[in-house]
């Protein structure tokens, strides 16, 4: 099973347990949590059950293209459901089978990995997800988004899509992966991660990127005073990509890493919490 | 008598909390039960991680029934003029359901009051067990909870489902949107799920057939005959590691223990490194070889009951190789820069808000090992370049991964740039002892490194007003001080510990945020309360350590050889005998008005025993002068208990407390004096004598 046939069956397997099939979202982030579908919907009393690949960009993370492993760009494949099902990690379990995975024939274990993203003021509990000793999932129980405590309990899921790719084809450098119809991984991505690597590590324009994180941020409180929560979002994941370019750039110091978090955070609690005016009024 | 157990079933239960909340939520339970009156033996307690079992092999099936004597209205109003029942007393044996025939008169508190014997019936163990454990399950306490769907429930991972079976018959109750009753869930994938169970046996053994084995000693005998095995096959020894087979043992709910090699070409990377890849990332055991060189094999259990492709070996193999070929690039990259150049980095590193950088720090404990260095001697060059360079490694790329390989790389990488045997044994030992069991430094140098950079963070946070509290010491203060402590005694390191320690205090003046005394007095209560701990897990009783610390002055050593003696000499029966008499000659004194003059005037004397004591106390100071600049605190004592007549026949012949302003003072004087050379030695009046021996 390539990179794409492994997508559409996440994708079939969640749609058919109820999940709608989202999209990306267009402004960078480094995880799919920080997509509104998830950090906003998550939210509030709603029902929510959705699932969407995140092209995740982690600036420092880059490696030029020449670590099998790391990738400035990776992509995770997420899924929320609200309330938290009773049979949750049955599914899971289930769709291991969706791409080729006999549970029986492995050792599958839940080991406690409780997640916590300080920019988002959010945190849960649970599982990295390990096969055969490969951590392959996270597995999370949302208790709190933008500094607000969640009422229901919503479960995120977040698959390691290149991770669970070269698992089930045993390969061990991604780039050498299929992403479809005969072309690699590496042919596809290659080239951005040599390229987002040079430019996140030695040419992004430090001052540039701290303009930008000052402009975004009073965007993003200018739009938040007129009850526009969703588009002052947006600045806000804008800041908060500004700030790891600056970060892989080594242009903060550790004090002032603390600061720019929080100024992050306090953003998207904002936001999180004029949401849920808007959206209850 | 039947028997009742119950297991809640949960989502994996993260495994270090199970052992701890498990025994905390028997002894819930058994205080729960307490409360009523009913038979319950001992409860045996199993786990698996998805399951916490409490099991009792006898209970009683109903309380007793009893009969109880309830009280009354007083009765001087219970009967009207006509003898009839007043009202209140209708109203109790209304509220009672009693009739007049049974009510009687006793004696209450302030006169005679009504009084009724009245039948309670005992109340049945299922009633009483459905009443109680759905409170219970709420304050077993777990070190994090967290909610669940849209329950306003808190536990440590989502209850999915609770077996309970009284006498045989479920025990049905609603908790967490389950309801309890007779099945269990054996193994997520290899077992079933709904399975009816009869009684505990029957339990155990159905989830056995269901891949899980509840017993978490069984699954680790398990484990370490898989170990023994491997031993025997590879002419090998597994590293013996207690905490990490408890760990792997609540992670699975059956063990299988899967063997798996990796390429020798990453036996280059240093053994510490091959061995926290293995144990701390992986949960994997290590094993050498008979030369005791690390082999290129492990072991690692998993939760299964068998490899029937071999997929375990194989995924276990290729995730252990691509953190090794990690390991490979951070040891590779590291070393193509020298230790120092990564001290600029240093300088921007935080160490604590308030106490600057790691820079900041340094500089603060050359100037710590400078002082320490004028108590205890070692090469004054090594030591300053071993401080020079101890923290370097937190810049290195292999640390950012490995955070629990501080201090080693940097011994590493010290010893590959050839720096002196010195130098690199005390970057590399900095961090010993982590713990009350580990290594100690192996070098002087090594030992003063250590010491200094404990001392830093000690006196540095407690000045700035961190205060470690019992469950809460972030920088691990209590720790530190320990550390100190253990290196000082078990290093023999004979100096002023507590001298050396004031002389570094100038050295904060500038971060000092709260009052200089009471930072003393913190420094210091903690270092004796962590003294005293260590004299404690030597077996020192606490009323010898009390004597010893209450006049200690901060030579540990000193202080060491003091409890030792004094723990021989409460053999000596005389001895005993002075103790006693020193408790009251501190409270004869302590209740004196008088304030006795400083010297003894032996013309006073009018009693034979009063000029015995004189002698034999003026005898002793000469002798207690000399036997505790000699350190030899047990002759010491053995003078001590020499004079047990003596002091024995003054207090029978003599009264202290005399009329005579002069005798009493003159008195007082003297014993006074006696105190003082008795606490020369220790304050052993706190010694607690068991009347048997006095």
């Amino acid at each position: 099973m390539n990179f794409q046939e492994l997508i559409l069956a996440l994708q079939e397997f969640w749609s058919d347990h109820g999940c709608l099939i989202s999209q990306p979202y267009d402004i960078e982030t480094g995880a799919g949590t920080m997509n509104p579908h998830t950090f906003l919907r998550v939210l509030g009393e709603k029902p929510w059950n959705v699932a969407y690949v995140e092209p995740s960009r982690r600036p420092t993370d880059g490696r030029y293209g020449e670590n099998p492993f790391r990738v400035y760009k990776h992509y995770q494949f997420q899924v929320i459901m609200k309330p938290s099902p009773n049979n949750i990690q049955d599914l899971y379990i289930k769709s291991l089978k969706a791409f080729g995975i006999k549970p029986e024939e492995h050792d599958i274990r839940f080991e406690e990995d409780n997640w916590e993203s300080p920019t988002l003021g959010a945190w849960g509990v649970g599982w990295q997800v390990l096969l055969d000793g490969m951590e392959i999932s996270q597995f999370t129980y949302f208790q709190q988004a933008g500094g607000i405590d969640l009422k229901p309990i919503s479960v995120e899921i977040t698959y390691g899509i290149e991770r669970i790719c070269m698992f089930i084809n045993g390969i061990d450098n991604m780039y050498n992966l299929e992403w479809g119809h005969g072309i690699s991984y590496g042919e596809i991505r290659k080239q951005d991660e040599y390229q987002f690597s040079k430019y996140s590590f030695e040419l992004a324009d430090i001052d540039l990127h701290f303009k930008l994180f000052d402009l975004y941020e009073a965007e993003c409180l200018r739009i938040l005073e007129q009850n526009l929560p969703i588009a002052a979002f947006d600045n806000a994941l804008k800041c908060s990509h500004a700030f790891n370019v600056l970060d892989a750039r080594n242009a903060i110091s550790v004090t002032e890493r603390a600061r720019f978090i929080n100024r992050v955070r306090t953003l998207a609690c904002a936001c999180a919490k004029s949401h849920l005016e808007v959206s209850n009024g | 008598m039947a028997e009742f157990f119950i297991e809640i079933g949960c989502e994996e239960i993260p495994a270090k909390m199970i052992p701890g909340s498990l025994g905390e939520g028997r002894k819930i339970l058994e205080k729960f039960l307490d409360g009523y009156n009913i038979h319950v033996s001992n409860i045996t307690t199993y786990a698996s991680p998805t399951r916490l079992v409490y099991h009792i092999p006898e209970i009683d099936l109903k309380e007793a029934d009893q009969t109880v004597t309830i009280q009354g209205p007083p009765r001087r109003i219970c009967l009207n003029e006509d003898g009839t029942p007043s009202r209140a007393l209708l109203g109790f044996m209304k509220k009672n359901s009693i009739s007049e025939d049974n009510i009687r008169y006793i004696q209450g508190k302030t006169g005679e009051i009504a009084a009724a014997n009245v039948f309670v019936p005992g109340k049945n163990t299922d009633f009483i067990l459905k009443e109680v454990l759905p409170v219970w399950l709420k304050k077993i306490p777990f070190r994090k909870n967290m909610k669940w769907a849209d329950l306003n429930i808190r536990f440590v991972r989502p209850i999915r489902w609770i077996c309970a079976l009284l006498d045989g018959n479920p025990l049905v109750f609603e908790y967490a949107g389950v309801t309890a009753g007779k099945t269990t869930w054996g193994h997520r994938i290899l077992g079933k799920r709904d399975i009816s169970v009869t009684c505990f046996s029957d339990y155990k053994s159905r989830l056995k057939e269901n891949y899980v084995e509840i017993d978490s000693v069984a699954r680790k005998t398990v484990i370490q005959q898989a170990i023994a095995a491997f031993e025997t096959t590879h002419n090998a020894t597994v590293i013996r590691d207690e905490a990490l087979l408890d760990e792997v043992s609540y992670l699975v709910e059956t063990p299988f223990v899967v063997e798996g090699s990796f390429e020798n070409k990453f036996l280059k990377i240093p053994e510490e490194v091959l061995i926290t890849s293995m144990k701390e990332h992986q949960k994997y055991f290590a094993a050498r070889g008979s030369d005791g060189k690390l082999l290129p094999r492990f072991l690692a259990v998993a939760s299964t009951s068998n490899d029937p492709k071999g997929y375990i070996q194989l995924g276990s193999e290729r995730v252990l190789a691509a953190r090794l070929y990690d390991a490979q690039f951070f040891w590779d990259e590291d070393r193509k820069k020298p230790l120092e150049s990564r001290m600029d980095k240093l300088d921007r590193q935080i160490f604590q808000t308030d106490l600057g950088t790691y820079g900041d720090k340094i500089q603060r404990i050359q100037k710590i090992g400078e002082i320490f260095n004028r108590f205890i001697p070692c090469d004054a060059k090594a030591l300053k370049e071993t401080i020079r360079l101890c923290k370097c490694d937190l810049a290195t790329d292999m640390v950012y991964e490995f955070p629990e390989l501080q201090g080693i790389m940097g011994g590493l990488y010290a010893k590959e740039e050839g720096k002196p045997e010195e130098v690199w044994k005390g970057i590399y030992d900095q961090y010993r002892p982590g713990s009350m069991d580990d290594d100690l430094p192996r070098t002087r140098e090594g030992e003063l490194t250590a010491i200094s950079d404990r001392l830093d963070t000690f006196l540095g946070c407690l000045a700035v007003g961190i205060v470690p509290t019992s469950s809460k010491d972030p920088f691990g203060l209590r720790r530190a001080a320990q550390s100190i402590i253990r290196i000082v005694l078990e290093k023999n390191l004979d100096f002023d510990l507590y001298q050396a320690i004031r002389d570094c205090l100038p050295i904060f003046d500038s971060a000092l945020k709260i009052i200089r005394s009471d930072w003393e007095n913190q420094i210091f209560s903690i270092l004796d309360a962590r003294l005293r701990f260590w004299l404690n897990t030597r077996g020192f009783a606490y009323d010898e350590i009390d004597a010893v610390l209450s006049i200690h002055h901060g030579n540990l050593l000193d202080t060491l050889n003091r409890v030792k003696a004094l723990r021989e000499s409460r053999k000596d029966a005389d001895f005993l005998r002075v103790a006693g008499s020193f408790k009251r000659i501190h409270n004869i004194l302590d209740a004196a008005k008088d304030i006795a003059p400083d010297t003894v005037n032996v013309d006073l004397f009018s009693q034979p025993e009063e000029a015995a004591l004189f002698d034999a106390m003026v005898t002793l100071r000469e002798d207690a002068e000399f036997f505790t600049t000699e350190k030899k605190y047990g002759s010491a004592l053995k003078r001590v208990g020499e004079i047990a007549d003596i002091v024995d026949r003054f207090f029978d012949e003599v009264l202290v407390m005399d009329k005579n302003d002069d005798a009493r003072q003159n008195r007082l004087a003297m014993l006074t004096s006696l105190r003082k050379v008795f606490l020369t030695i220790a304050d052993f009046s706190r010694l607690v004598i068991s009347d048997s021996k006095s």
